[in-house]
């Protein structure tokens, strides 16, 4: 055959379209992949379709938010932040709405707002900027505080749901922490994105001029046109979302992971978030913002992925930063607040089953139950003056 | 432009195709402004720059050309300018900044009040890699190794030849230009093998290199003092690996575009990761630099005269007629310089020195490895130098001198193995891309010939191997980031 080489590539060219055309449905998105199947993302808005609660600090969503509030008369805000349970609704059914909105019909008779920022799988580090960040844009009266065992793995901003180029801003953190520090270092490097980050000087040096270079211009209306005429080349995201999903099932099938592993606490990360978690309270304490520390509900009918003596220091540890301002800082423990028949399973996140119980994400009973249960904290801290 | 970007692979098409259908004399201009419209992509005026060091080794190496051998002052001269104003280039655009931030430091430490402003300069792509070419070309000529080009499209094209313009490889002017005047006539292996060359490069960048980048930028923003031993060996092998896929993906697509126009361009990698010695791992890794700076810099600082230069590194006769004082200093000197070329932080001016440590070591340690054949073996020479070469990384990725110390004591210290800080999956992923490596290695090593004695075999897996690449390629294709080589 005469050049053999050039062959194999046309003959794997027409295989791969073949193959990313017809097997690649593409539906996944990665970052809601804990959530399964039988849970759905549910984002609280207005009556006037204003959003309440994002998801991610991009143009969109923000002017939603503070556009909102301002036509709302520009309330005193009780600001909740919160991972993919306070977003996602297991089995919802129409109509159905999450904890935050439930908590915003409440609240707007009592002259107060509610705004909330959750993002999946969110670390102290992403609280504390959308904390900043939101302070820095309207008056909190309350922070309200999930924390998760589970998040205290966590470390780092992520760079998708941060002022990505949407938003123009740029926005730095005042205080001079290390975590702020560091924080504002990921920001900055967000601005020249598209650059590898070597070093500081480099970063400096080779940053990137405000306006798009001709090459970002050119392939922003090239990838366009593509998006527009190509479905296969507008669904290569959510094709890379199943090829992470894959590859996700496929460590836990090869390691033996499943929803119920114990996931062992990693001691740095962990005493790394409790620590920004103390700035946040702190920071509220010198705004005279009150604060709501609570331990989210969890799946507690069935043994929890959590070694029990790490899990009750946790706790512990929680309550005890509470209680070092008990005028202005409620700790509640709402883990067993949610009955077992309200929560659901979800798609396995292995490759043998079909599916497996899901820990995080509950159903709109559930949701009235923490919601009723967080107005009551709320209404004690709004009491105290 | 970016290579990992669809405007290049448009780019490409258009002037592949331009450059196989015009009339001989055309292809040269048009090679000529399309290489300019490539670098143009970032920022037109800073063509400006890489024009005006161009054409002051164009007019110099005429000059020096016409001028015979025994005018030596006039001669050094004509060098003397070349050298200030390419090295003036290089030192206002990138090093600008780091010395008068130095000076300072420096006024600062003698207890002066008075500071120097500081200046911020845009880096212009590829300074360090075009004004290197430039400078070599002009040595050839002084040194009456290469003939001056009179025509200037051909210098100009030699210069701006836009596969090899942002991040090399390095090329000679000996090896490149004469094959811009060849204009070979079109073959279909040119096609099938620029196009291999450049879906491997797009693969390593696009599914590699740019996914491990996360992991390890996640890494590196940690505070040193918080990492385990295991972390900061973690990270060294996890940059080690970005920056050999992210570079090697470059040189990739470098010489397989060129190649789609017949045109050869040198080999920068040879399987680094698999080198059983430091002086092996610079004849493995960016291997047009390592042969430059040998043939212009180490050798001239050692005392060896150099009768050929080439692309991977032709030295000539006379080597070992120097001292080993002066061979060491040439080293450390050499080292030190190299350092600095790829980046204006001690940072990097650290990482030459402790690979010029090692060779150093390496040198003075081989009469006992002489001695005892065992520490002559692949396998042992292998598992020293692997290690120790990613752990020369942590200085080139991490932010400052602080961090680097602060990483690298993390090593030496028992009680920093005994835990780990970073998540589960980290340290999985570097386990599979060094097994993922050492495969491939051994598999081209072993497998490959064998399997091509099979035809159909090899065709069917060939099949399989570039319908993966191409879906990889297909899917995660963004040009997300740049080339780390960019930036020096």
């Amino acid at each position: 055959m005469k050049n053999r080489l050039l062959w194999e590539i046309s003959i794997a060219s027409v295989l791969a379209y073949i193959i990313i055309y017809l097997f690649f449905s593409g539906n996944t998105r990665f970052e809601e992949l804990a959530m399964g199947t039988e849970t759905v993302s549910y984002q609280a808005t207005d009556s006037s379709q204003f959003l309440i609660h994002l998801q991610h600090w991009d143009s969109l969503e923000t002017t939603s938010l503070l556009e909102g509030w301002n036509k709302r008369g520009r309330k005193p805000v009780t600001f909740f932040l919160g991972n993919s349970q306070t977003h996602s609704i297991n089995q919802k059914k129409e109509s159905e709405v999450n904890f935050i909105e439930q908590l915003f019909v409440n609240n707007q008779r009592k002259g107060i707002d509610v705004l909330c920022v959750s993002q999946p799988n969110a670390g102290m580090e992403q609280f504390y900027l959308s904390y900043m960040y939101l302070k820095s844009r309207v008056p909190l009266k309350t922070v309200v505080i999930p924390v998760f065992m589970d998040d205290m793995r966590e470390e780092g901003i992520r760079a998708d749901v941060f002022f990505q180029r949407q938003i123009r801003e740029q926005f730095q953190l005042e205080d001079t922490s290390d975590i702020a520090i560091r924080i504002n270092a990921e920001l900055r490097s967000q601005w020249t994105s598209g650059l590898v980050k070597v070093s500081d000087t480099t970063i400096r040096q080779a940053a990137l001029p405000e306006l798009p270079t001709l090459q970002e211009k050119t392939e922003s209306r090239l990838n366009g046109y593509l998006d527009h005429h190509s479905t296969v080349w507008a669904n290569r995201q959510n094709v890379r979302g199943d090829f992470f999903n894959w590859i996700y099932k496929l460590r836990n099938t090869v390691l033996g992971i499943k929803a119920s592993t114990v996931r062992k606490m990693i001691p740095l990360r962990y005493a790394a978030n409790l620590h920004t978690l103390q700035l946040i309270v702190e920071d509220c304490m010198r705004n005279h913002t009150k604060v709501l520390l609570y331990i989210p509900p969890i799946r507690s009918d069935v043994t929890l992925p959590y070694n029990d003596d790490e899990y009750a220091h946790f706790k512990s540890e929680i309550n005890a930063i509470a209680a070092l301002y008990p005028a202005d800082v409620l700790y509640a423990n709402y883990e067993s607040i949610v009955p077992g028949e309200l929560w659901g399973y979800k798609e396995a996140t292995n490759l043998m089953d079909e599916r497996e119980i899901d820990f995080m994400h509950f159903q709109y009973r559930g949701h009235q139950i923490l919601a009723d249960s967080l107005q009551v904290q709320l209404d004690i801290l709004n009491q105290i003056r | 432009m970016i290579f990992n970007s669809v405007t290049f692979i448009l780019f490409l098409v258009v002037v592949v195709s331009l450059y196989w259908v015009l009339p001989r004399n055309l292809k040269m201009w048009m090679l000529l402004i399309a290489s300019c419209v490539f670098y143009g992509f970032w920022r037109w005026e800073y063509l400006s720059v890489m024009f005006v060091s161009a054409l002051t080794d164009y007019f110099t190496a005429i000059a020096i050309g016409n001028t015979p051998m025994e005018y030596k002052r006039k001669r050094n001269f004509l060098l003397a300018i070349t050298l200030v104003v390419n090295l003036g280039l290089l030192c206002y655009f990138k090093y600008l900044y780091f010395f008068t931030e130095n000076t300072n430091h420096l006024l600062s430490f003698a207890g002066l009040d008075y500071q120097l402003p500081l200046f911020r300069v845009l880096l212009p792509f590829g300074i360090s890699f075009y004004t290197f070419e430039t400078i070599s070309y002009t040595v050839d000529v002084y040194r009456g190794l290469v003939k001056p080009e009179k025509s200037f499209l051909n210098y100009g094209l030699f210069v701006t030849f836009f596969p090899k313009l942002v991040a090399g490889p390095i090329q000679r002017a000996s090896e490149l230009l004469p094959q811009l005047k060849e204009r070979p006539s079109f073959q279909l292996d040119f096609m099938s093998e620029g196009l291999k060359r450049i879906l491997y490069g797009l693969f390593l960048k696009v599914a590699l290199a740019d996914n491990i980048s996360s992991l390890v930028d996640e890494g590196f923003a940690l505070d040193p003092a918080t990492l385990s031993a295991i972390d900061v060996w973690m990270l060294a092998f996890l940059f080690g690996f970005q920056i050999y896929f992210d570079f090697s993906a470059y040189s990739h697509i470098a010489v397989g575009a060129a190649k789609l126009m017949g045109i050869t361009i040198p080999e920068n990698f040879n399987y680094p990761y698999m080198a059983s010695s430091f002086k092996d791992f610079w004849k493995r890794w960016h291997i047009s630099l390592s042969s430059w700076i040998r043939d212009y810099l180490y050798l001239p600082l050692s005392n060896i005269r150099v009768v050929k230069t080439t692309g991977t590194g032709g030295i000539g006769e006379g080597l070992e007629t120097t001292t080993k004082t002066s061979k060491n200093r040439g080293l450390f000197l050499t080292w030190a310089i190299m350092g600095l070329w790829h980046g204006a932080n001690w940072t990097f001016v650290f990482w030459g020195l402790s690979h010029a440590t090692i060779i150093f070591l390496e040198r003075a340690l081989k009469p006992v490895r002489d001695k005892v054949s065992l520490f002559n073996t692949f396998l042992v020479g292998w598992i020293i130098t692997l290690p120790l070469a990613m752990l020369t990384w942590i200085p080139f990725r991490a932010k400052n001198m602080n961090d680097t110390l602060t990483m690298l004591s993390k090593v030496f210290i028992p009680k920093a193995y005994l835990f780990y800080t970073m998540r589960e999956n980290n340290y999985l992923i570097t386990a599979l891309l060094i097994l993922f490596f050492v495969a491939t290695y051994l598999s081209t090593q072993y497998l490959e010939e064998r399997i091509k004695q099979v035809p159909a075999l090899s065709f069917g897996l060939n099949c399989i191997k570039f319908t993966v690449i191409i879906i990889f390629v297909f899917t995660f294709l963004r040009p997300i980031s740049q080339f780390i080589y960019f930036q020096f």
